[in-house]
């Protein structure tokens, strides 16, 4: 047991859990689409916090590597990509990416739930160290969910946030929305490379990406909903 | 004799003037380099 592999994603968990809520009060008052999925989506990065803080202080537990690999690993960035659809797309689209995005989480936690699991397999796994992976799955085909969830969340969180940025800096306006988008892409590309660096093995790196994925997230989206002086 | 600036234009503190293209030409490239790293592990993995 270690402060990276406990602590971290406990007050990556915490963080999360307070973002999900100071989002999900802004949906009660607007009713905007975006933001409940951005709270679904920050409970869920939650969700993967606690399991993997679980992980850590108690040790093995079936159910909690389950709902870590479902939500920390396949949902989390997917459901926060969706939230940005919801934001920048025409409204026909969104929906029908939800419904697709729905099926295929029902799919996801089915072939989650039903895989085969040696956790054996993750004391051996040499880069990962005391971490969570995926390699404790031995079942074919569930792994497999993970990079095309990943591939939609990261191209549609990150990539919205960055073209956000970019047209607000070409017309000059609300400089905080600018700067904010800028924070969220950067906090969403963390985890992403925390797990890159994870896989060349370089221990801890994924729960430092996701610790920081989450601190600029929610400084980010503060940013963007605050005007600044002399706006 | 007309004012010949261009008083309209409008700009961010200089600051971010110069900040945010570099910050946003950075992201691209890395968010563009993160999902061609996705395909190849995900190449692997399938």
């Amino acid at each position: 047991m270690t402060f990276v592999n406990t602590w971290l994603p406990l007050i990556s968990a915490i963080v999360s859990f307070i973002f999900a809520t100071v989002v999900f009060t802004r949906y009660l008052a607007r009713k905007r689409p975006h933001l409940l999925l951005w709270s679904i989506g920050m409970v869920f990065y939650g969700i993967g916090g606690f399991c993997e803080w679980y992980y850590g202080f108690f040790g093995w537990n079936e159910l909690v590597y389950r709902m870590w690999y479902l939500f920390g690993a396949i949902l989390v960035a997917a459901w926060l990509g969706q939230g940005t659809v919801y934001l920048l797309a025409k409204r026909k689209w969104a929906h029908i990416l939800l419904v697709l995005l729905i099926l295929g989480s029902v799919y996801g936690a089915f072939k989650v739930f039903s895989a085969q699991i040696d956790p054996g397999l993750l004391t051996v796994s040499t880069h990962t160290g005391s971490e969570l992976s995926g390699h404790a799955i031995t079942t074919p085909g569930v792994r497999s969910l993970t990079p095309i969830f990943n591939l939609y969340g990261t191209a549609t969180l990150v990539g919205g946030a960055i073209y956000s940025a970019w047209i607000f800096f070409r017309k000059r306006v609300l400089l905080h929305r600018t700067i904010g988008n800028i924070l969220i892409a950067i906090g969403a590309l963390a985890p992403a490379f925390g797990g890159a660096f994870s896989r060349m093995g370089i221990s801890a790196a994924l729960y430092i990406g996701e610790l920081l994925g989450a601190v600029l997230m929610f400084i980010g989206f503060l940013r963007a909903t605050t005007k600044m002086k002399g706006q | 004799m007309a004012d010949m600036t261009n008083h309209d234009k409008r700009v961010y503190p200089d600051f971010y003037e110069k900040f945010i293209p570099i910050a946003i030409g950075l992201l691209a490239v890395l968010i563009f380099g993160m999902l061609v790293f996705t395909v190849v592990v995900a190449a692997g993995i399938i």
